[in-house]
């Protein structure tokens, strides 16, 4: 890595393009299922199939459909995190047309990753053993120190740009995003491999369930009577382009990431800021950046992650400011993904403003009074090009991205 | 990457916290003493020096009613956070004030904790408390709560890479306009785990017993710490600490004609444990500081370097712990080079992460 030249607002190359998209959940293994399975009713959140919680109650999981992934084997050189990353990236960059990385050696690209369990040592059985006293062989740790997701990727494809994991909890996807798009624009990059991922693990349902905020039932974002979130796993992983080296290429983009801004509540360590004022500040940042304003927003993809604070900030603030504009939860769908969360709705929203098309909110029924606002109940057709993807995150953090499917000065 | 002025330092360790005692052990002033945990393995138990930091001084800055329910990890990186603020004299901070936190391992001491939460007692005792703590940017959360940093707030992880990044970030944002400063800083805690790790990985590097080991080239103990730096763009007051004008990776060798021109260098063999295998020798040029007498091995250590090098340009005197036989040498230079081996990016030997601080820019 060599990082020289200065990267100033003087000079920006502000049309970073969205080239490829890659991305599994529980809604599919692939990008194009995944998405074609939100305008579906069918959601099927269950127990855990992996591994077993001994709680009296079952909190229920959005869990990847079984497939080779699923390999428990302990020769597995990485952690599923990191695994799930891969197969989206791999899919990602077929769709930009670099497929298996070719030819990206050549070229300055970064990887920037944003996850949580990625990040954790935390290896049950390892750390069993070692409080039994039983010396435990370090494999494990061995697969955790191979295995921060910006570097496997860069290993994988054999990358030299920078590579940054973010571990900004429920908004690490969509401030990767951010990271990724700030470094096309200084120029540090051509090319940037950009997202999220998170594996569902016991012991991040244990923290989600000690701290009461996990639903017994499918999770029910925005509605009067949602009771909480339900965890999800997934990827996704954008190829962003800067608009320099798309000009050798003839594929058109998918559409654009025109604006960035992230903020923090400063408030409290689980709950958001009561008015906002965080999600206020990112919001109006992103659409600064942009250079676009609240009117021109056909959608938000909000955060929506179905517990009583997040719903009822976020609902506020979209009522606020942006009165008239449609917005939905993808997670009645995809469970809450946490550190892939806000890739992975990018990624849903760059597709829906592509099929002028945006789903009802899976889970809602009932218009919460203290929100006094309501999200999509029905399938609705769209005629605007730019989108809002907003993530709010635990420690109080909150970032937004602003999509569009035409480039600065287009 | 701009040049960005270094305004304020706020250390933590196993010598104390802020730069006066920082200063007192690079000088030699100040002896620390890493304490005895006992590490079993399956070679036998024995005692791990493990140098620990406090963090009562937190308790002069921060209300204890404030401190009730903060884990040691983000003790160490609020403490390291309000120093680097006092230092760089800064008491109001607006919302176009950034806040990075590096760390490798994260809360990890926490995060074992909550697993013995629910291993000891069951799934439904699992503590909301710990798991809080536990989440890798709950530090950051609390900084910001407490010192009412609204800008941008990121947490990050990325092994030996984790300081260029985090320094990269901060560059990006203040070129960005994004934020007028960036409180920008690493932290990582000492748990039994990680120093049964430290231990294991030592003896799979030397299968011999570790009385055989080359002392020269064994760091001396796992370590814990935090150090925060208050960074804005270049221009300004001058500010003593000089200005972190770039970082690269490089090879390091004897004839680096880029390398020597830099000035004095700063490398420290000990900063990290992958580094067993480098060879000393190969070094004769440049100044060796090894930190870790200082703080302990820590996978951070390049914040210190850092530090350190800011510190001997602001006191114009290199600080050798050669070691601590000459503490002091008068410097009139005006740039220290930083240099800490990689071996996650690369595999060749002397290959690492290169970071210049001038006391004048366009050198």
């Amino acid at each position: 890595m060599s990082i020289s030249g200065p990267p100033t607002m003087s000079q920006p190359d502000k049309s970073v393009m969205v080239t490829g998209i890659g991305a599994l959940c529980a809604t599919g293994l692939n990008f194009e299922s995944a998405f074609t399975a939100l305008f579906e009713k069918r959601r099927e959140p269950a127990a855990p199939q992996r591994f077993g919680l001994d709680h009296p109650t079952t909190y229920p999981v959005f869990e990847l459909p079984p497939s080779p992934l699923d390999s428990e084997d302990e020769n597995q050189p990485w952690l599923r995190t990191s695994r799930l990353a891969l197969a989206a990236a791999r899919e990602a960059l077929e769709n930009a047309g670099w497929s298996d990385g070719k030819g990206l050696s050549q070229l300055k690209v970064g990887v920037c990753i944003g996850t949580t369990v990625g990040g954790s040592m935390n290896d049950e059985q390892f750390y069993r053993n070692f409080r039994d006293g039983k010396n435990p062989d370090l494999k494990p740790i061995d697969r955790y120190r191979r295995s921060n997701p910006a570097a496997v990727l860069a290993q994988f494809f054999d990358l030299h740009g920078p590579q940054l994991t973010i571990v900004n909890a429920c908004s690490s996807g969509t401030d990767a995003l951010g990271m990724g798009t700030a470094w096309l624009r200084s120029g540090l990059c051509d090319l940037v491999l950009a997202g999220g991922s998170d594996e569902l693990c016991r012991v991040t349902c244990n923290g989600f369930i000690s701290l009461m905020i996990s639903d017994h039932q499918p999770c029910r974002p925005f509605d009067r009577h949602r009771s909480g979130l339900n965890l999800g796993e997934g990827a996704a992983i954008l190829v962003l382009e800067s608009s320099r080296l798309r000009k050798h290429r003839k594929r058109p983009p998918r559409a654009f990431i025109l604006g960035y801004g992230s903020s923090c509540d400063a408030w409290h360590l689980t709950a958001p800021h009561p008015e906002g004022r965080g999600l206020r500040q990112a919001l109006q940042l992103a659409l600064n950046n942009a250079g676009t304003k609240a009117e021109d927003i056909a959608f938000i993809n909000a955060h929506g992650t179905g517990t009583l604070n997040n719903d009822l900030t976020e609902g506020k603030i979209i009522k606020c400011f942006f009165p008239k504009t449609p917005f939905f939860s993808t997670k009645g769908h995809t469970g809450h993904t946490l550190g892939a969360a806000g890739a992975l709705e990018a990624a849903f929203t760059i597709a829906m403003l592509q099929s002028e098309k945006i789903p009802a909110s899976a889970g809602f029924s009932e218009t919460d009074p203290a929100i006094g606002h309501s999200p999509t109940s029905c399938t609705r057709n769209l005629d605007g090009r730019l989108a809002l993807s907003q993530s709010l995150a635990f420690g109080g953090n909150n970032a937004a991205l602003v999509f569009g499917l035409d480039g600065v000065g287009q | 990457m701009i040049p960005m002025a270094i305004r304020g330092i706020g250390p933590v360790g196993a010598f104390g916290a802020g730069l006066d005692e920082w200063r007192a052990a690079l000088k030699g002033e100040k002896k620390v003493e890493p304490e005895l945990t006992t590490i079993e393995t399956d070679q036998g138990s024995y005692n791990l020096p493990v140098f620990r930091a406090a963090t009562k001084t937190l308790g002069t800055i921060v209300k204890s009613r404030e401190l009730r329910r903060l884990d040691h990890f983000s003790r160490l990186a609020l403490l390291g956070a309000c120093l680097a603020c006092e230092d760089a004299g800064q008491t109001l901070i607006s919302e176009h004030t950034g806040l990075i936190v590096a760390s490798v391992y994260g809360a990890s001491a926490t995060t074992f904790a909550f697993l013995d939460s629910f291993i000891k007692d069951g799934d439904t005792l699992a503590s909301p408390t710990l798991f809080s703590n536990s989440v890798h940017n709950a530090a950051a959360a609390h900084i910001a709560k407490h010192l009412n940093i609204t800008g941008p707030n990121l947490s990050l992880t990325q092994g030996n890479l984790s300081i260029p990044m985090a320094l990269m970030t901060a560059a990006h944002w203040l070129a960005e306009g994004r934020v007028d400063a960036v409180l920008c800083g690493a932290v990582d805690e000492y748990c039994d785990v990680l120093g049964y790790c430290w231990q294991n990985y030592l003896n799979r590097q030397k299968p011999t017993t570790r009385e055989n080991l080359d002392p020269d080239l064994t760091p001396c103990g796992p370590g814990e710490g935090s150090l925060f730096f208050w960074l804005s763009r270049a221009e300004g007051p001058n500010t003593p600490y000089g200005y972190l004008e770039k970082f690269e990776q490089n090879t390091l060798e004897p004839t680096n004609k880029t390398l020597n021109g830099a000035g004095p260098l700063i490398y420290s063999p000990g900063a990290c444990h992958d580094n067993l295998n480098l060879r000393l020798n190969q070094l004769n040029n440049y100044l060796h500081l090894d930190l870790s007498q200082l703080c302990g091995t820590l996978p951070i250590a390049t914040a210190f370097d850092l530090a350190t090098a800011a510190t001997m340009l602001c006191d114009q005197a290199l600080y050798t712990n050669e070691p601590l036989k000459h503490p002091s040498i008068p410097f009139s230079g005006s740039a220290i080079c930083c240099w800490q081996p990689d071996y996650a990016t690369s595999r060749k030997p002397l290959t690492g992460n290169c970071y210049w601080i001038t006391n004048r820019l366009n050198l």
